[in-house]
């Protein structure tokens, strides 16, 4: 195939470890690798795993309250993807040396947080498809991005998970554009105004340019490829055409640079949404106190079957 | 003697297969034979061997199969890309690779 | 389908939107146990897709007209109008023990139903394609069953669940406006045989009052407001815009 031969480093050579993965060389389980690196796979991994599963009680609430009963099956085949999505990426995480309660207590203990969208709600039936389109659609940049990464095992995550977005994406977008053109008025415009809120929520999905962060090291290990602002440019060159067509404007200041391709757009806050990430909002609150409950409601039964003595 | 499944991984990244199955008294022994059998001709990242006995299936039923995935298109991409291109929209090409 | 048979299936579908319902209402906890989590997902889609294959037998029709009258059916009946039988008027989100006890007697009455309703010309291949996923919810039910009785604390607590659920367990059956051959008594007989071969070994507190209980005759059971409400809530958006020709 005209591959290079990488020579994976000896055990314990960090520095040859790290220009190994410069060099495009990638990890497999059971290598040997320096604590920072595994650190760093636990750490992407674990916020991306806790994010597929704390915000399920708001799905639960929405199938409730889904006025149709025909949508709620593909709505909950979606849920049941994401607790999938979760469940591979914690098995992952297992056969790293994490356990399953280490990486919940992390969130419930606030080592963890959900990551910015969830901290508002959606506060209509015709919200919830736009909230659906573009925080998935950010998250389909962000997975895309990752499934090139370094870590073998990580990568394999990604493309399962990747496998199974493409539903999720058309999903709401046929349901936002279903409730745009036969809807009434109000239907319209609770999609409408949905977009044009969620969009400004999703760009700051993808977190703060590379000059405001605390200079993390993912360049140096590649388990994260692309850097924030170009993942948010990719999202926008994808969503901004189906925002349009759905009737929104979502900012006057979007504008492609003819010559670079580069989007420039309204300001976002950075010095605001650092200030929000430290604080709960009460949504978050009640994402703890639900998955404390189900966690406390659960864990006697995990607890007993673990209990048991093997069957005769 | 034991029945041993083998499953190979040949390049990184990739999912392990089953490549065949060899017997042997013991998983080492296991191990090594399926390396003779199965690998005399390709590189490959690693080997699992995995007592039969240890094994537990679930064989599907072609028919139940056709039902299930027909009854089950609405969590298709398919589905709903049909159905916005039958309303008269052109759903952009999703790229996940 | 025969007119006589429209009660049995009314009764029928109420009862497997409401499990349905229940089942993947469950499924969308953040619970570490992301295996069960994932087995209510996939017998709460299996339970949803039989209920939409009872309500077309409600509704022939061509595919829009038939989606559209399902809903209606739905969202426009008065929640005392709705038919599932009491165990499945609680919702029993927090407590696993319920959960699991109201869902293997239902399980095994919904085996008694398809037995039953499987010597009827109509419904006989209904009930076939019903019957596969079937038989793996009930082996998946009364596995739960059975180890939690194995274990001390776990027990007591399936004791609770079984004394929680006895009020609600009288109208398993009784079905207004069924044909004659329609029997309940005879079919709570055979629910509680079948729920009495799994139970009887494990001497769980309040079975033996539980298995009196569901062989006896049937009567209507308890009003249950929280059932009602909870029928209000799913219905509020759709009826708060009767104008609207979709949802979705």
């Amino acid at each position: 195939m005209g591959e290079p031969i990488l020579r994976p480093p000896a055990i314990g050579d960090v520095d040859g470890f790290v220009a190994y993965i410069q060099a495009g060389g990638k990890v497999e389980a059971g290598d040997w690798m320096p604590e920072e690196y595994k650190n760093e796979v636990m750490k992407i991994a674990g916020f991306q795993a806790i994010l597929e599963v704390v915000p399920m009680p708001l799905f639960r609430k929405w199938m409730y309250m889904a006025p149709t009963l025909w949508r709620r099956r593909p709505l909950l085949g979606k849920i049941q993807d994401e607790v999938g999505h979760c469940h591979i990426t914690a098995r992952m995480l297992e056969d790293m040396g994490k356990s399953r309660e280490e990486l919940f207590n992390d969130y419930l203990e606030g080592r963890i947080h959900l990551n910015y969208p969830f901290k508002f709600p959606v506060e209509s039936w015709g919200e919830l498809p736009a909230f659906l389109l573009l925080t998935n659609s950010a998250a389909i940049v962000q997975f895309r991005s990752l499934s090139h990464g370094s870590y073998l095992p990580y990568c394999r995550v990604m493309k399962k998970i990747m496998r199974e977005e493409s539903f999720h994406f058309y999903h709401a977008l046929q349901l936002c554009h279903e409730l745009v053109t036969e809807g009434t008025p109000r239907q319209r415009a609770q999609v409408q105004e949905g977009l044009a809120k969620w969009w400004h929520i999703a760009l700051y999905q993808f977190g703060p340019p590379e000059h405001l962060t605390k200079g993390r090291d993912w360049r140096k290990w590649r388990v994260k490829v692309d850097d924030n602002e170009a993942l948010r440019q990719q999202w926008i060159t994808m969503l901004y055409p189906i925002v349009r067509s759905l009737g929104v404007e979502p900012d006057p200041a979007l504008e492609r640079d003819p010559e670079t391709g580069e989007w420039r757009y309204s300001p976002l806050d950075w010095e605001r949404f650092f200030q929000l990430i430290r604080q709960r909002t009460p949504l978050e609150e009640w994402y703890v106190d639900e998955f404390r409950r189900t966690y406390q409601s659960d864990m006697w039964a995990i607890k007993a079957l673990k209990e048991l003595p093997l069957a005769a | 003697m034991r029945e041993y499944e083998a499953f190979v991984r040949f390049r990184k990244g990739e999912p392990l297969q089953h490549v065949g199955s060899v017997r042997a008294p013991d998983p080492e022994s296991a191990a090594e034979a399926a390396y003779h059998i199965y690998l005399r001709l390709d590189t490959f990242e690693r080997l699992w061997v995995v007592d039969r006995e240890c094994i537990t299936e679930l064989v599907s039923d072609p028919e139940w199969d056709r039902r299930r995935i027909e009854e089950t298109e609405f969590r298709r991409p398919s589905f709903f890309v049909r159905k916005l291109t039958a309303a008269g929209y052109t759903p952009p090409k999703l790229s996940t690779g | 389908m025969k007119a006589e048979l429209e009660p049995i299936i009314r009764a029928w579908a109420d009862d497997e939107i409401f499990f349905a319902t229940y089942l993947l209402g469950r499924s969308c906890s953040a619970s570490p146990d992301l295996e069960k989590i994932l087995a209510m997902a996939s017998i709460g889609q299996d339970e949803f897709g039989h209920a939409e294959l009872l309500l077309s037998l409600l509704f022939p029709g061509p595919d829009a007209q038939r989606r559209r009258d399902k809903e209606r059916y739905f969202f426009e009946r008065e929640p005392q109008d709705f038919r599932n039988c009491g165990l499945l008027k609680l919702e029993l989100m927090d407590d696993w023990a319920a959960f699991v006890v109201r869902a293997f007697l239902y399980e095994e009455a919904e085996s008694v139903r398809m037995g039953r309703l499987s010597e009827v010309e109509d419904l006989a291949g209904v009930v076939a394609i019903m019957e596969r996923e079937e038989e793996e919810h009930r082996r998946y039910w009364r596995w739960w069953i059975t180890s939690l009785a194995r274990h001390p604390e776990a027990r007591q607590r399936l004791g609770s669940a079984i004394e929680l659920l006895l009020p609600y367990v009288v109208d398993t059956f009784w079905i207004v406006d069924a044909p004659t051959w329609w029997d309940p008594a005879i079919l709570r007989r055979q629910w509680a045989g079948a729920v009495a071969e799994v139970l009887a070994p494990l001497s769980l507190p309040h079975a033996d009052s539980l298995l009196a209980q569901m062989a006896s005759e049937p009567k209507p059971g308890p009003d249950v407001p929280s059932f009602w409400e909870f029928v209000r809530e799913q219905q509020r958006i759709y009826r708060s815009d009767p104008e609207a020709v979709t949802w979705g």
